[in-house]
């Protein structure tokens, strides 16, 4: 790794992902994973493989809680394509649900207990998202669940690189203390329609299209490249 | 996808029309081949992005059609309306291009997709089909312009009643009797889906139900009548007469391309407020005291909301309204004669503007004039002066107000032999000044109403020649009948007029209505027709050559669609008790009506250049 690189947090994150997929300490079930090239730091956001994901989940105590259902979708060039879009509900033991969670994800324990092993479901979501892009609005919340459901060590970093609406809108509002920067209230200041929360597929869509917007008002009409918005997002 | 986990994107082309009228699965098919993209002000979509690419579809934002090369607007468009359509079969280049006003959320539907969907669900297909005057054609709206065309009667669709309950098949029964109960109605259509099943009359819950001892939470399914055969909204209604007749039913289900939408019965067959307009002609020519006719033109509202109300084409209500005024004119005219005693001399009274065209609406207000055969003296202008007075004044206590611009009898200087009024009419149309013409437009559709016919054919003959003897005049008139743009940049504010009130709103009668009037006014003293209704006129032009059969059916189309829209916005006025106006907020026309009032403006902005062409000249038809 070169100086210049040593500044530039992409860098950082590739030289991570590659000493992961060195680690002993790594689950032999997702080498493959690892094995993908990413993206360089140069190439356009629309020419690499690029999900919007939202997890929904009993809490935001990454210990104690759990993932209960996940859902994304793809960008196709700078468009979202509906035909990509996936949801999926997690099977999670009866005690673990609170009841104000179930109110406000709007799942039923029923439903839960009949989800996908959350284990399997985390390993077809890592067949989407590795070696590419990946979008979130607080991306504190999906990359932690994510590595806590796969039994990642803190020492391993997941490879992927992750886009995050909420940081990008801090730089776009030049860091202001006391700015909104929730989803609803984003989608709000742009006139874009109100989405009925706390569904993990609709929220996707809607944290992609804050993307698309906020990536005009970023770059305006040039394709903003991986580094650049990945160096925006942390 | 479940459609629970798009919610946005379902209710969105759910309630947008004519994705409204997809099924359910053609719906889903369509929301989960949507490609969102996001534009902002200044950004193009020209070329590759419309030639051969699919549909665009506003779904937050604002952009417009621009035409090439020249940039002249095409149509404006907001949320809910599209665009891409008519360039889906290009290659390479398109007609048109597309800028965006604001910062807009777009939802893209490609080609292949499209033309799948559009396969299983014609009708929806063709509402998108690339001519708007087949577009306005395909509109069940303008399926009156269709029958009258072709001379055909009503269709069940006009007679229908679309307030029936429309159940499920494993509802039970009492939610069935609730329904029947709350819709005041005698049956439920029990339907799959959107596909009627079966029928169950009242009769039918206490026969088949209590008779039988089934409890009231037993299926809809076990009680009712399958096999129905029912009738597409389209078809006349001598077919569902037919139909009753041969299954000896009394209550058919109606159908719009296989999908429920109502029923049509015996009662609602015969209901029909051409009678009750018989019923008041027939009285008002009976009266012998002008007292009680005030009083029969009460029921003159009755019967235009009930016209209204049962479908019947706009041209035909407005012809019905005029044939009423024509009676309430001649009775009002001859009783006043009568209690006036012999007139002094020979004259003719007749009607200007819109009573001339045969387009009076509900509360329109009175133009007329009267033609002397000769100078009467002063003694026979002071009997005219007062049988003009009254009535005028008679007319206005009938509902028929004076006017504001004075173009009536009563005002000496409409008052006057024919030699005055030929003079009249020869510096009008020697003038040629603009304000000499439009302070005399109302007297350019001139009908005879009460008197010598003779008079009022001459003074018709003159005109006519006149025109034609001076082609500045065609010209003049052209660039006043087209001052006015139709309002292209539909319904986006900044496109609309203000009222006191400060809410913005768009004047049908104004910014289109008249439009179209002016336009067949234009064409038909061009083709010296002696004609005065707008229809007639176009058809009069066509006949002569000077207008071409494709731009008649654009126009006629056009003006049935517009004054339909009217004439749904009135009637509902009415029935809210509101005052009558020809504004309409944008906030109250529905998406359909914005969408097909785009194709008629877009029609009318097109006959408004080619007539400039045809007729700036002043060397009149080329």
């Amino acid at each position: 790794m070169g100086i210049a690189a040593l500044f530039n947090p992409y860098e950082r994150l590739l030289a991570r992902i590659k000493r992961s997929a060195q680690s002993p300490d790594l689950p032999s079930e997702l080498r493959p994973f690892y094995e993908r090239p990413m993206p360089s730091g140069r190439t356009s956001v629309w020419n690499v493989p690029f999900t919007s994901i939202d997890f929904e989940t009993t809490g935001l105590d990454f210990k104690n809680d759990i993932v209960i259902s996940l859902g994304g979708v793809g960008f196709d060039g700078p468009s979202i394509d509906y035909e990509t879009a996936f949801h999926t509900l997690l099977r999670v033991d009866g005690s673990k649900i609170n009841a104000q969670s179930a109110i406000v994800n709007m799942i039923t324990p029923e439903q839960l207990c009949s989800g996908e092993d959350p284990h399997e479901a985390m390993l077809k979501l890592m067949d989407k998202l590795s070696g590419g892009l990946v979008l979130t609005h607080c991306s504190a919340i999906e990359y932690h669940f994510l590595k806590k459901t796969l039994g990642l060590g803190d020492s391993l970093e997941l490879p992927m690189a992750f886009a995050d609406t909420m940081q990008l809108e801090r730089a776009i509002t030049g860091y202001h203390e006391g700015v909104d920067v929730r989803l609803s209230s984003i989608r709000q200041r742009r006139g874009l329609p109100s989405y009925e929360a706390h569904n993990a597929c609709a929220d996707s869509i809607a944290t992609a299209e804050v993307f698309l917007a906020q990536s005009r008002e970023l770059f305006r009409k040039r394709p903003p490249s991986v580094s650049e918005i990945f160096r925006r997002s942390h | 996808m479940d459609q629970s986990l798009l919610p946005n994107i379902y209710d969105f082309i759910s309630k947008t029309y004519p994705f409204s009228q997809l099924s359910p699965l053609e719906m889903d098919a369509v929301a989960t081949a949507v490609k969102i993209s996001y534009h902002q002000p200044g950004d193009i979509l020209d070329d590759a992005d419309l030639a051969g690419a699919g549909l665009y579809l506003v779904r937050t934002g604002a952009c417009e059609e621009l035409t090439k090369p020249d940039g002249k607007l095409r149509a404006r468009m907001g949320v809910g309306d599209t665009f891409g359509y008519t360039q889906i079969d290009k290659q390479g280049r398109s007609d048109y291009k597309v800028r965006f006003l604001e910062n807009s959320l777009i939802y893209f539907i490609n080609r292949n997709v499209l033309k799948l969907i559009f396969e299983k669900n014609k009708a929806v297909g063709s509402y998108f089909s690339s001519n708007d005057r087949v577009r306005l054609h395909s509109s069940q709206a303008a399926a009156t312009a269709r029958r009258e065309a072709s001379g055909a009667g009503r269709t069940v669709f006009e007679a229908a009643t679309r307030h029936i309950p429309l159940m499920q098949e494993d509802d039970t029964i009492q939610e069935v009797a609730a329904a029947l109960r709350d819709t005041h109605s005698e049956m439920a259509v029990i339907a799959r889906g959107d596909q009627p099943e079966g029928v169950i009359t009242k009769t039918d819950i206490s026969n088949r139900a209590v008779a039988c001892g089934l409890p009231a939470t037993a299926k809809a399914s076990e009680i009712m009548s399958r096999g129905v055969i029912s009738i597409e909204g389209s078809e006349p209604v001598e077919r569902a007469l037919e139909l009753m007749v041969m299954n000896n039913i009394e209550c058919l289900p109606v159908t719009d391309h296989g999908r429920f939408t109502g029923v049509i019965t015996p009662t609602r067959m015969l209901r029909d407020s051409r009678l009750e307009s018989v019923y008041l002609l027939r009285d008002v020519t009976n009266v012998d005291s002008i007292k009680a006719l005030p009083l029969l033109s009460h029921r003159v509202k009755g019967i235009f909301t009930g016209m209204l109300a049962a479908g019947m084409p706009p041209h035909d209500v407005q012809r019905m309204m005029s044939r009423i005024a024509d009676v309430f004119y001649e009775k009002i005219i001859s009783l006043n004669i009568k209690q006036a005693g012999t007139p002094p001399c020979r004259f003719a009274w007749f009607a200007a503007g819109s009573l001339a065209r045969c387009e009076v609406q509900f509360l329109s207000d009175q133009d007329n004039g009267i033609i002397l055969e000769k100078d009467p003296g002063k003694e026979g202008m002071e009997y005219f002066a007062r049988l003009s007075d009254a009535v005028c004044h008679d007319l206005d206590s009938c509902g028929y107000p004076l006017c504001d611009g004075n173009y009536m009898a009563s005002n000496p200087k409409w008052r006057v032999t024919l030699e005055q009024w030929e003079r009249n009419y020869s510096s009008w149309i020697a003038d040629t000044t603009q304000n000499a013409i439009l302070n005399s437009m109302v007297f350019l559709d001139i009908r005879h109403l009460h008197g010598d016919a003779e008079l009022t054919s001459a003074l018709k003959r003159h005109l006519s020649e006149e025109v034609n003897a001076n082609s500045r005049f065609l010209a003049t008139l052209c660039t006043i009948s087209t001052t006015v743009a139709p309002p292209l940049g539909t319904f986006r504010q900044f496109v609309l007029t203000k009222d006191g009130k400060n809410e913005p709103y768009f004047n049908i009668k104004k910014q289109a209505v008249n439009l179209i009037v002016e336009l067949a006014r234009l064409y038909g003293l061009a083709a010296r027709s002696q004609e005065t209704d707008t229809y007639a006129r176009l058809k009069a032009a066509r006949a002569a050559g000077v207008l071409r059969d494709e731009d008649y059916r654009d126009l006629a189309e056009a003006y049935t669609f517009i004054n339909s829209v009217r004439f749904t916005h009135q009637l509902n006025s009415i029935k809210s008790g509101a005052k009558l106006t020809n504004n309409l907020p944008p906030s109250e026309l529905s998406q359909f009506e914005r969408n097909h009032l785009r194709d008629a403006f877009r029609i009318i902005s097109r006959q408004q250049q080619a007539a400039n062409v045809k007729f700036a000249s002043g060397r009149g038809i080329l």
